[in-house]
């Protein structure tokens, strides 16, 4: 019976996907003023700043809404050439992992730091899911300033959450794995497999990163996750598939269960337990790297030991509470009233009360226990169900007025439905299959509900094609009014996962213009063109050189030798808005470097045959600027030439 | 003491301002730079007007070979002397009913003044003539003769791709003030002279004239201003103001502006200040978010229904028959300004 309602839905998605050329036809046909909704005219600004991951790259990108611009990829979890991110000596340690140095990441979940459940502008976090780690990016420079691996943890995908204060960032397992890991055989599963829900701690101040705690769950796949809001602050909700616990064939085998399970962690109570000792500290390894403002240089630190709370141990931490058809969404309304799960195979989005929840844990209302953990009655906690909106349900977000919307991976769609009412209100079509949604605010207390972004999985004949491997989308969607309307569509980098949004006032007022000279402290920094110099430690040799308009200090370098390690270490003396400089080392097996105003970037150059080697600016940065170029000397490994440094003849 | 007497006062009195002040100002914009580049001159030093700016008119102008604005220069030394001593003998005339004493005032400070901008224009002469052989880029005019830089003396000018301005900052205006005093003082001690015999009433009349003016010089400071979202900390609870809905704002008669990111933040504040200090209490609206209206006019309601940000659920309202439609088709209870400044806030 199963396989024939999964081999039907197959049928449907591809009568879906076939009938889009006839939907296309109907909405592409924009009114005229539809485009005048997302046209900023040239020197205007847009209203929103849109972060948007970049799934399998590995970075996080930046766009303007509502005109779908892109402004800035900022590097993550993978090396950037452009950026020299993970490439020159300052931000190395910040791909370091337990693992040794990982180039790549998958970055799933941008989430914004919030203050009484209303997003602040002060960070953004995001998850990776194959080496499993939390990033933050400071909103100042936007920058990556911080990145911690998690321990006991893999496929980390129900993160990066953040509660109403920022007091934590949440990341759960989406693996069941051994914990600790260990030699042991796969069919073992059942009872072994452990999921490892983090809490990471966050400094008000710094925005420093620490891993408080871990929940120690039973081995379920721990898929998304939604802090509680307002009157639910204190508790997390996670969404659980595979709870049969089964090891292969998981899209059988994990979906023969009626119903898994939302996870509710009562993070407060745990808090008091933590307090109480009631924890045990179990022996780990993870890293936390960390890039000092003051040195400008990244260091990464080997953590060893991690707090462990078994929720059987502690009663009243975590609850069960019943969600059909492997839940992949879990959202939670402003009020932090509703729990919205959507079913991913279940025809119907399922709404759970926190206040019924409440009631049913004071009077007991059990159906049950998993590995000592209370299953809640699944009526007792049932605020309502919305019948039938469409196929394959995955995630909401919600706007000011009382409304949610949900978007339908199978039936490739966006509904609007009213909470409390659990009436569908409007549905539109997106091209195609869309993830998450994103309206700005929409997963905190405080949604600004003008526009919904619909993140695309497929874009198929959208665009003019390049290729097998075509981009991914998002579309943009005007949801002030009564009915929802389509504005524009615009590709993106990577898998736009997920995204979040400010309005630019947030943001735009700290955005930093120049790093102060004065305030870098980087030990190989130069502030004046007359202290440059080059100095030799073996055959380690160390370039402090200086860039500004239109010029290197020094430009002309002799005495280096074939089998040198050469450090430039390059400072950027400008201290003027928008004036970078760059360096391109010919022979250098790293990338270049581009070095913001009062910035030190060191590359390594190690050069390998006898010559004369050009470098220059790399970044276009003024009249003058293929005039700045310089020269190395090569020598022989034996040579007795000494080291010299000059510009123009001095 | 005589009418001219106090204006002489007055005159040599303001000068005192213009040791702390800058009384120049020359700016630069082009196109890439929106915000102009500029530097600030006073009798003593140049600084920047934004952070780096000297450094950045420097870097643009060792293209076309210009020297670097320097730090110091001699007249620097003897700029502060030379005001000192105006002062100090303006304030010596000011005890002498000498009307023609004022006049020689008059002359000295604006001879001074007319050599002070002779330097200033010889200097700008030197340093948009004097250029480096060296320079990378050279343009010359269209009978050939290399192109000179020269900033105006004041107002504004093209030089290359930059709109150079040139205008008096406030210290500069003072200095023009105190020269206009002077004259008048004279005329008026000319009058006076003459006349004799000025009466009470008629000195009672100019000295509130003359109170008056002072005093609204110093309070026209004292105003609102607008509150940056996201920016701005409340003064009672730290938070960041982020609701345009909620935000609230006093001005003290010093004008001190303190701004709260929630109504009953404000209120809690009121407790802590004398109220005769007070000189506007303002705060958000429902009708008009992020719109600033008097608080002691405003109609306020306590309703579950619009989430305050410090959980008061404190809403103002500009017009009362609004507040009641919200209150009927909604929870919540209605006050007005006093019933709401009196409420126990640690409910």
């Amino acid at each position: 019976m199963k396989k024939y309602n999964l081999f039907g839905i197959a049928i449907l998605s591809i009568i879906v996907l076939g009938c889009s050329e006839f939907n296309k036809s109907n909405d592409s046909g924009l009114n005229n003023s539809t485009a005048e909704k997302v046209f900023v005219a040239p020197g205007e600004l847009d209203d929103y700043y849109a972060f948007l991951s970049g799934g399998f790259s590995g970075q996080l990108s930046v766009y303007g809404l509502p005109s779908g611009r892109l402004f800035k990829v900022i590097p993550v979890f993978s090396q950037d050439p452009e950026k020299a991110y993970g490439y020159n000596e300052e931000t190395k340690p910040m791909l370091n992992t337990s693992f040794g140095f990982v180039p790549w990441g998958d970055a799933h979940h941008p989430d914004l730091s919030q203050t009484n459940g209303i997003i602040d502008g002060r960070w953004c976090f995001i998850n990776e899911n194959n080496t499993p780690r939390i990033a933050r990016i400071d909103l100042t420079t936007f920058e990556t300033t911080e990145i911690i691996e998690l321990p006991n943890s893999a496929g980390n995908h129900s993160s990066p959450y953040v509660t109403d204060n920022t007091e934590y960032v949440v990341a759960g397992t989406r693996f069941g794995v051994p914990v600790p890991q260990r030699d042991i055989s796969i069919d073992k599963y059942k009872g072994n497999f452990k999921g490892a829900l983090s809490f990471i701690k966050v400094d008000q101040d710094s925005g420093e990163m620490n891993l408080e705690f871990q929940v120690m769950t039973p081995g379920f796949d721990y898929d998304k996750a939604h802090p509680g809001r307002g009157k639910s602050h204190g508790w997390m909700f996670f969404s659980t598939y595979n709870s049969e616990e089964s090891n292969s064939l998981l899209e059988v085998n994990a979906s023969q269960n009626d119903k898994d399970f939302i996870a509710a962690v009562n993070w407060k109570k745990a808090e008091e337990y933590l307090k109480q000792g009631k924890y045990k500290t179990m022996k780990t390894n993870y890293v936390h790297n960390k890039y000092d403002e003051h040195t400008q240089t990244a260091t990464s630190k080997t953590m060893k030991e991690v707090k462990i709370i078994d929720p059987a141990e502690c009663p009243g931490v975590v609850y069960f509470l019943p969600m059909p058809k492997s839940p992949h969404g879990c959202d939670v309304d402003p009020t932090g009233e509703y729990i919205v799960g959507s079913g991913k195979l279940s025809a119907n989005v399922t709404v759970h009360s926190f206040t019924k929840m409440m009631d049913a844990i004071e009077n007991e209302k059990f159906d049950g226990e998993a590995y000592g953990i209370p299953i809640l009655n699944f009526e007792d906690v049932l605020a309502g169900v919305v019948k039938q909106p469409g196929l394959g349900p995955l995630h909401t977000e919600f706007d000011d007025k009382g409304n949610a919307y949900t978007s339908f991976f199978i039936s490739s769609e966006i509904v609007k439905w009213k909470l409390g009412t659990w009436e569908v209100l409007d549905r539109k079509p997106s091209y195609y299959s869309p993830g998450h949604v994103m309206i700005p605010g929409g997963n905190s207390q405080k949604p600004f509900g003008k526009y919904l972004l619909a993140l695309n999985k497929i874009t198929k004949d959208r665009y003019i094609p390049t290729g097998p491997e075509l981009c991914q989308s998002a579309q943009l969607y005007d949801i002030s009014g009564k009915k929802m309307e389509l504005l524009s569509d615009f590709p993106t980098i990577g898998e736009p996962h997920y995204a979040a949004a400010a309005p630019r006032e947030l943001i735009m007022p700290n955005s930093k213009k120049i790093y102060k000279l004065e305030e870098n402290h980087h030990p190989y920094a130069v502030k004046n063109e007359k202290d440059v110099k080059v100095v030799r430690d073996g055959n380690v040799v160390h370039v402090y050189m200086t860039s500004i308009r239109s010029h290197f200090a020094p430009d002309n370098i002799e005495g280096i030798k074939v089998g040198d390690k050469v450090y430039f270490h390059v400072t950027n003396l400008e201290q003027d808005f928008d004036t970078p400089h760059g360096i391109g080392i010919m022979g250098a097996k790293t990338s270049e470097l581009l070095i913001m105003p009062g910035q030190t970037e060191t590359i390594i150059w190690e050069p390998k045959k006898v010559g004369v080697w050009p470098f220059y600016c790399t970044d276009f940065c003024s009249a003058l600027h293929q005039e700045m170029q310089g020269y190395v000397r090569v020598s022989p490994k034996d040579s007795t030439i000494k080291l010299s440094w000059s510009l123009d003849g001095e | 003491m005589r009418n001219s007497q106090k204006i002489i006062f007055l005159a040599s009195v303001i000068l005192i301002v213009v040791f702390f002040i800058p009384v120049w100002q020359v700016t630069l914009s082009a196109p890439q730079y929106p915000d102009p580049i500029g530097m600030n001159i006073w009798i003593y030093k140049i600084t920047d007007m934004n952070p780096n700016d000297i450094k950045n008119i420097n870097l643009m102008n060792h293209y076309i070979g210009m020297d670097p604005i320097p730090e110091f220069i001699p007249e620097f030394k003897y700029f502060p002397y030379i005001l000192g001593f105006v002062i100090f003998i303006g304030l010596l005339f000011s005890f002498i009913k000498k009307h023609t004493l004022y006049i020689v005032w008059f002359l000295i400070i604006s001879c001074l003044g007319l050599l002070g901008m002779y330097d200033f224009w010889l200097w700008e002469y030197n340093f948009g003539h004097n250029l480096n052989p060296n320079a990378a880029i050279k343009f010359f005019d269209e009978i050939g003769n290399p192109m000179s830089y020269q900033p105006p003396l004041i107002g504004s000018k093209m030089v290359l791709n930059f709109n150079a301005t040139s205008m008096p900052l406030f210290g500069g205006y003072l200095l023009f003030l105190s020269t206009f005093l002077s004259l008048l003082a004279f005329f008026i001690g000319k009058k006076e002279t003459k006349q004799h015999t000025s009466t009470e009433t008629k000195s009672n009349k100019f000295n509130y004239a003359l109170t008056f003016i002072i005093i609204s010089l110093i309070s026209c400071e004292v105003k609102p201003r607008d509150i940056k979202y996201g920016y701005d900390e409340c003064k009672f609870c730290k938070m960041r103001v982020m609701d345009k809905q909620h935000a609230s704002e006093i001005v003290t008669l010093k004008g001190k502006v303190l701004i709260f990111d929630s109504i009953e933040c404000m209120l809690k504040k009121t407790k802590e200040i004398d109220e005769n200090e007070i000189k506007f209490i303002l705060t958000n609206t429902y009708e008009e978010p992020s719109v600033l209206y008097n608080a002691y006019e405003s109609t306020y309601i306590i309703s579950e229904d619009i989430l305050s940000p410090m959980g008061m659920n404190l809403t103002a309202f500009q017009d009362e028959e609004s507040a009641i439609d919200f209150i009927n088709h909604n929870s919540g209870e209605i006050y007005n300004w006093k019933e709401i400044s009196k409420i126990n806030l640690e409910k």
